[in-house]
Parts: structure tokens; sequence; C-alpha cells
């Protein structure tokens, strides 16, 4: 009883409101349609869509890839990211807590 | 030269004191401690007012405190609570039951009966009431569990529908073979019965055994809801799980005249129950001249992937020489005037009108496709957006180039006479109100004065004189 719309397309990071309506547009199902009403067909063409996006632990590996190649060729983002420092010339005499957290070399994928 | 010591250094090295650094003063008393004051007992402080035991006495007391007991609702069921909210409850016991006339098919088009109450015929042989619930032709909003038995009122818009009917019948019964059609459209304002006049209208289509196929709500079709896929001929979508329940309702209401009961066997619609050629059902299955109509429905809603093509095998048989009159009736017409919830694989929204049965119900409203003798009827909704186009071709206005409307929805409704149902008559308001008093709804007797405030309060619109009546007793 799992909604294809809302929880299980939805479940993966790097797939959203936009991208899972136009997944559930391009082979024709509503968005109430349950996986156990889909018929197998669509099961497998929904599967093989989806092996071709970047998507979940690989569309992570690659965000930290990017970081880290800023942080090889020497740009002041790259530091900024490796010392947890706002990178876009945010202020950080008050709160950055947001940056702290997220920007890091090593992201836990 | 300069001195070891920089004055002005922060990090100026510790200056010693000789005098200070040295001074140790010990805290010294000469009294004995036998002669010190007792040790201050623990516990309350002495300006307590409190006496020490009775403190003691209500401290001991253990106040419980009792838990409110819990009771866990049960988890609902799946599609319960959609249950719940759909479901229709058409009568009261506690209700005084008002005895009123029956709406039979003989009051069709009869001006004289006009600002009267009818009951729907509900006795114990009679399954109208049942056929017209199983076509959904009643709906939550229309105040049926209050009263004993569904009655209506009879409407001056009640007699034009019934005229549409009898125009078709009068041919009927003249035996010609010429094709009738009749196709109109119920507009008015919010809460003005357009509904009800469906109701009224499928009333009399069952009563005198015609086909009645009606789309209770079209908002079902458009909100993107149901299954939908591409058929490649037509280039139309098809709701082919929606297709289903339609043949179902059209199934259980029409069982009497598909079985061909009622008719003499002279009778040429008594032939049509047998299908005139074979139908390709679904990509394997067929139906072969002389089948049943009503067998091929059965199989069909079994199926849904055979349903599109015995949806359009029953209307194709209607639209045949022989055929029995039928009704085709949808609700809330203008969901179906804007682009619907759907998408196509480009990602852009599907139009209603490229929807298979939105698309066939215009046709037939349209007059492009028709029955041999047939009406078709459609009413408007006041709870759905701004339909600009559609309100603007019930109008009759030509489309201004520089108003940017939908060019496809003017054409769809073209030729359909538009019938305004208007607010209440003061005979009309003055027969509910009085069936309002009789029901034990309305406290007050119907006195000119409480008459005439209702009815200014409500300016005679037949859902604002409900509540107007109703809320009297609070």
């Amino acid at each position: 009883m799992v909604n294809l719309y809302g929880k299980a397309l939805r479940s993966f990071f790097g797939i959203g409101h936009n991208v899972a309506d136009r997944i559930c547009a391009k082979f024709s199902i509503h968005k109430t349609a349950r996986i156990s009403q889909l018929t197998q067909p669509k099961v497998t063409a929904i599967t093989s869509e989806m092996t071709k996006m970047v998507i979940d632990t690989e569309l992570k590996r690659k965000i930290a890839d990017n970081v880290i190649r800023l942080k090889d060729i020497g740009t002041h983002r790259g530091k900024r990211h490796a010392l947890g420092l706002p990178v876009r010339g945010q202020k950080t005499k008050k709160q950055i807590v947001n940056s702290r957290r997220f920007n890091r070399l090593q992201t836990n994928i | 030269m300069v001195s070891p010591i920089l004055w002005r250094c922060p990090q100026m090295p510790h200056i010693i004191y000789p005098f200070k650094s040295g001074l140790r003063i010990h805290s010294f008393t000469t009294t004995s401690p036998l002669s010190a004051k007792p040790l201050k007992p623990k516990g309350s402080p002495p300006s307590s007012k409190m006496n020490p035991g009775k403190q003691r006495m209500q401290s001991s007391k253990v106040h419980v405190k009792k838990k409110p007991i819990m009771v866990q609702k049960p988890a609902y069921e799946v599609g319960q609570r959609k249950e719940l909210r759909k479901r229709i409850v058409l009568s009261n016991t506690n209700a005084i039951p008002v005895v009123l006339p029956t709406m039979t098919a003989d009051l069709i088009g009869n001006e004289d009966a006009a600002g009267a109450m009818f009951a729907l015929p509900s006795r114990e042989a009679d399954t109208i009431v049942d056929r017209l619930r199983a076509l959904e032709a009643f709906q939550t909003k229309q105040h049926w569990p209050f009263f004993y038995r569904p009655c209506t009122l009879f409407r001056k818009e009640t007699v034009e529908v019934g005229r549409l009917l009898e125009r078709v019948m009068r041919r009927e019964g003249a035996g010609e073979d010429g094709r009738v059609n009749e196709r109109a459209i119920l507009h008015g304002y919010y809460g003005c019965g357009r509904s009800m006049l469906l109701l009224q209208a499928m009333t009399w289509a069952l009563q005198k055994e015609w086909v009645v196929i009606a789309i209770p709500n079209a908002q079902d079709l458009v909100i993107g809801h149901t299954e939908y896929e591409l058929e490649g001929n037509s280039h139309l979508w098809l709701q082919k799980a929606y297709t289903t329940d339609l043949l179902n309702r059209v199934l259980e209401a029409n069982q009497k005249t598909l079985k061909g009961v009622g008719f003499p066997s002279s009778c040429p619609a008594r032939a049509m129950m047998k299908i005139s050629q074979s139908y390709r059902l679904g990509r394997t299955d067929e139906v072969q001249k002389g089948d049943l109509m009503k067998t091929v429905l059965e199989t069909a809603v079994l199926d849904p992937l055979l349903a599109w093509d015995a949806f359009n095998a029953l209307l194709g048989e209607l639209s045949l020489p022989g055929s029995p009159p039928a009704l085709f009736a949808l609700d809330n017409l203008n969901q179906i005037s804007i682009p619907s919830k759907y998408r196509d694989p480009a990602f852009n929204a599907i139009h209603s009108h490229d929807l298979a049965l939105p698309n066939t119900f215009l046709a037939y409203l349209s007059g492009k496709r028709g029955f041999h003798k047939g009406v078709t009827l459609a009413a408007t909704s006041s709870k759905c957006s701004r339909t600009l186009a559609l309100d603007a071709a019930l109008e009759g206005r030509g489309v201004d180039p520089y108003e940017r409307l939908d060019p496809r929805i003017g054409p769809s409704i073209e030729g359909a006479q538009i019938i305004h149902v208007d607010s209440l008559s003061k005979e009309e308001a003055k027969a509910l109100m009085d069936y309002y008093n009789e029901s034990g709804i309305m406290k007050d007797p119907v006195d000119i004065a409480t008459f005439n405030e209702k009815y200014a309060v409500s300016a005679g619109n037949p859902r604002d004189l409900f509540g107007a009546c109703l809320r009297i007793r609070q």
C-alpha cells in the first residue's frame, strides 16, 4: 500500500516533487497510484529510468567530489568548505550554524 | 637603557609584592565548642507556621491521580472513511412523515403540477430510489437525512426538463423512425437546484425504462485520481478504471431495461438487447452479433481492459433504430472545461477535452454524436475555479480577440439549449416551507410574516431557504 508518487519515488535523495511528477507523467501514472496497482512493465520501466538518473548515494558522492575538487585546486570556496565556514561571503560574527553543519569535505554518505 | 619590564606590554610579567604575598590570616575564635549554639535542625525553617506533625500526616497522604481511561479508536479500514464521507442517508424515522403524491411519469411536462412537492417513488416493489442511488444521483449536500422519505419540489424548470423528455417520447409514441436528440445545460446560481433537476430527469427516465448513463461528478474525471492511458488511434486518453465503475453503475441501474423486461416481444426495443453487429472488446475478445448487451456489460465490468470498448458498444447500439431511448447526464460541467490534472509524457497538462469520457459526453452535448432517441443533460457547478470561456459560451457572448479564452470550450456546447435555473417563485417557496413545517424541521407556523422574512432572507434560493428555515430551531 505504498503510494508511488508520495512515498516511493520521493524517498530517494535527489527526487523531489518536480522530478517525481515528471517520472509519473512520463509513464502515465496518476498521482494516487499505489505500487501494488502498477503493472509489471511499468515497474520495470520506472526502475530502468531510475538507474539512468544520478540519485541517492551516487548524487551525494558527486556533491562531495565537487567540494573536494574546489579544495584541491586551492579556491577560496574550497578553503571555506574545509574550515566549515560560510562560502558565499556571509559574515561570521554571529550565527553560522548551517555552515558548520554542511560545509565539510567529507560528507556522511 | 631600556627597562627590563615592558610597562605597556599586555603580557607583562607579574610584579611580586613582598608584603602581600607573605600575609596569611587564619580565622580564629576563642569561644569553646560547648558554649556554642546548637546546630539548627534540618527541615522546615522555624518561621514556618505549619505543625510538623500535621505536615507529616499530610505528606504521607499519597494522592493517586486517576489516569483517564484511554480508549484507542480502532484504525479505519482502507476505504472506510471515504465510505462514511459519501454515505447517503435517505430516510429519518424521527422525522414526521408527510403524505405527498408520488412523482410519476405522468407528470412529465405537466405545467399544472409546478409549485408542489412530490415524493420519489419508493414503494416496496419499486426500485427507483435504489436505482437512483446506484447512479449516485443523490448527493450528501442535499439534506436528505432530515426527512422521512425523499421528496422533491416540482418547479417550473422541472417542467422545462420534462419537455425535453416529452419531445423524445412523443416521437417514440408516434412510431416515427427519425432520430431525435435533445440537448440541454442547466445553468444558474449556487444552490439553485441544478443537481436536483438532474435527479428528477433521471427519476422519470428510469420510470419510463430508458437507459440512463450518469456521470455524477465530472470532477472525478479530471483531478488525476484514476488510471489513464493513451489510445493510439483516437489520440484520446482512456480512463479504464473509471469507465468500469461507470458501466457497473449503468448495469445496476438499468437491469430491467437491459434484460428487455417490460417490453412486448414485438417491440423493437427488445431486439436492442441483442447486439446487432459484432464488436471487438480489448485485444482478443470479441462479441458476436446476437449476444445480449447485458452479458457484454457484465463481462466488461470484470475486466477494465474491456470497459472502454464495451461502453462504446453500448453507445453504438443506442444510436441504432429500434433502440430504447437514453438519458446521458453529467453533473459539474465546469470541471471538464478547464485543463485536467493529468500530464502527458512531455509533461504538458492534458486538456479535459482530450480525455475520452468527457470528449464523448461533449460530442453528444454538441450534437456531433447522437442517440437514436435520447436526451443529453448537463449541469454546471458553482464549486469550481473560474471558467471564463464556459461562462462566455453560456451567455452566448462572442469571443473577444483580446481575451485569452480557451477556443475549444465554445464549440463543445454549441447548439445545446441552456435552461436557466432561477430562484424559487413564491408559490414554490411556500410549498417547500409547508413541507419543512410538516416534517418538523421548521418550528414556526408558516404565516405571512414568517414566509416573507424567510423568502427575503434567502432571496428565493433553495439552499439558503433551507438554512433560514432550519436556523430558527437552534
